[in-house]
């Protein structure tokens, strides 16, 4: 169920004098690279530890500050452990930075994967929802309506994703939703024009909560494959925009 | 799904699946009123009648996660139980929650949801069906099977019963099973049936198929051709099994 890793390649950069703000910079700085992705655990503490080369106790407050800004989380229980459950929110200057280092052929194959597992899992949702489950989606699309900020309607818009994975019921697909929004989310937002962007987004997700009321799996998938594709071709018009040697 | 259509005369065999599925559930839910039963009086003595949840929980603690320890010990398939209360204010102050689950020690371990309203990954418990029902209703509820983003994070049921302290409701007791365990536990009583059948929650939902026609998750609004639903009789028969006319296709 969860990916375990080796390790980390940024421990011989740490220094043994590092403190917990340094450890906790040092992980946000390797989610923010991908070389840590939504949904990880981190491997026990003991052992990430002598990777950073820092006393246990340090890499506890380093740990501790991140799960107070809601980075990771630690589960107690059989199947515990310290996972990471957000990337940061990236500035504007780090998307166009991604875009920039991403080719056009990246950029759609992102997309084609969320179109298939985002088509999957609306498909799934419509089958498989009930009418007060619908209502709590049709709750959470209204956030998007209410965000003030770029950053605010990325998450309210990811949120919405993942709460259709929730109702879709497939463990794996759920995770697979959640990675591909920490990706996806920033890169749809906040680039492009805030209010065009909101109520091309708002109608998009009204369309899906329409299918999955109806419990229209064919045209849930479908509405959702048109909201990706959507999502992708903004993505690649501001990658186009921002490199125009390209 | 109503009640209202005419009650269909089962096959014997069907008749000792349904027996079956109810006496399984009778015993689950005696198991979670006993434990409520207790942990209500462990509240009760430990705290006055002005105490708020928070104060409740905290002086209730050790006696929930002791009673919570006996039921799991008892039930191997139950993955976690406990209270989760109502918070005093809806909308203002942290959610308030003494769940236990079992650690890899063969002990058991508090677990700790997102409880800050603030946070984005506030657990919002009190909009939850789980939650919702039984504390409104004071009825008997199976919840599921449902992903509990954010909250354990698992595929599962929950059943749960309303707790009372002092005269007054203060949340939900529950316990929780995977739906993996939930299938292990009830498919040799749907086999009983010796013909397809499936195990359906309060909103059609499948919990548990002896059929591959019908998937856990899928959500049955009428019965297919060929197939009667039989009321279970218990959890307030709010649970019904789907059994196939015909036993020629029976797996």
């Amino acid at each position: 169920m969860v990916q375990e890793h080796g390790p980390l390649p940024f421990s011989d950069e740490a220094s043994p004098s590092a403190g917990g703000a340094a450890v906790a910079e040092r992980i946000l700085s390797s989610i923010s690279l991908g070389l840590l992705t939504v949904g990880e655990r981190l491997p026990p503490e003991v052992e990430l530890a002598q990777q950073f080369g820092v006393a246990v106790n340090t890499l506890r407050k380093g740990l501790s500050e991140l799960r107070d800004r809601e980075i990771v989380v630690t589960r107690r229980g059989r199947s515990g452990g310290t996972f990471i459950v957000r990337a940061p929110f990236p500035s504007p200057d780090e998307v166009r930075e991604r875009l920039r280092e991403s080719s056009l052929v990246d950029l759609r194959d992102l997309r084609d994967e969320q179109v298939a597992v985002g088509s999957a899992i609306a498909r799934l949702a419509a089958t498989r929802a009930w009418g007060t489950s619908i209502e709590r989606l049709a709750a959470l699309a209204a956030r998007v309506t209410r965000a003030a900020t770029a950053a605010e309607a990325a998450s309210a818009d990811s949120r919405f994703h993942i709460e259709l994975a929730v109702l879709a019921q497939s463990p794996r697909l759920l995770r697979a939703e959640v990675r591909i929004q920490s990706e996806m989310a920033p890169l749809h937002w906040i680039l492009s024009d805030f209010e065009q962007t909101r109520s091309v987004v708002e109608s998009d997700h009204e369309s899906v909560i329409r299918a999955v009321r109806a419990n229209d799996g064919t045209a849930a998938a479908l509405a959702m494959s048109e909201h990706l594709q959507h999502d992708g071709v903004r993505m690649m018009d501001a990658k186009l925009s921002i490199d125009p040697d390209l | 799904m109503s009640s209202v259509e005419s009650t269909p005369t089962p096959t014997p065999t069907a008749s000792a699946a349904v027996d079956a599925v109810a006496q399984w559930f009778a015993a689950l839910h005696a198991d979670l009123e006993g434990m409520n039963r207790d942990i209500e009086a462990i509240l009760s003595s430990a705290s006055d009648p002005t105490a708020d949840v928070a104060r409740l929980a905290k002086a209730g603690r050790d006696g929930i996660k002791d009673r919570v320890r006996v039921l799991l010990g008892e039930r191997p398939r139950v993955n976690g139980a406990g209270l989760i209360f109502s918070r005093s204010a809806r909308g203002e102050g942290k959610g308030v929650t003494e769940w236990w689950v079992r650690d890899g020690d063969g002990d058991v371990t508090r677990y700790q949801f997102g409880v800050n309203p603030g946070g984005q990954r506030f657990y919002d418990y009190e909009t939850l069906e789980w939650f919702t029902v039984s504390f409104t209703t004071g009825r008997p509820w199976l919840t599921g099977p449902y992903i509990d983003y954010l909250g354990v994070e698992e595929y599962i049921v929950t059943a749960t019963v309303r707790a009372e302290v002092h005269g007054r409701a203060v949340g939900v007791t529950g316990l929780d099973m995977t739906v993996a365990e939930l299938e292990r536990e009830l498919l040799p009583l749907l086999r009983l049936a010796r013909r397809p059948s499936a195990l359906l929650n309060a909103h059609g939902g499948v919990l548990v198929s002896s059929t591959s026609s019908l998937a856990p998750g899928d959500l049955v609004t009428a019965p297919p051709a060929g197939f009667l639903r039989l009321p279970i009789p218990a959890l307030d028969a709010t649970l019904s099994l789907l059994v196939a006319d015909d036993p020629a296709d029976a797996r």
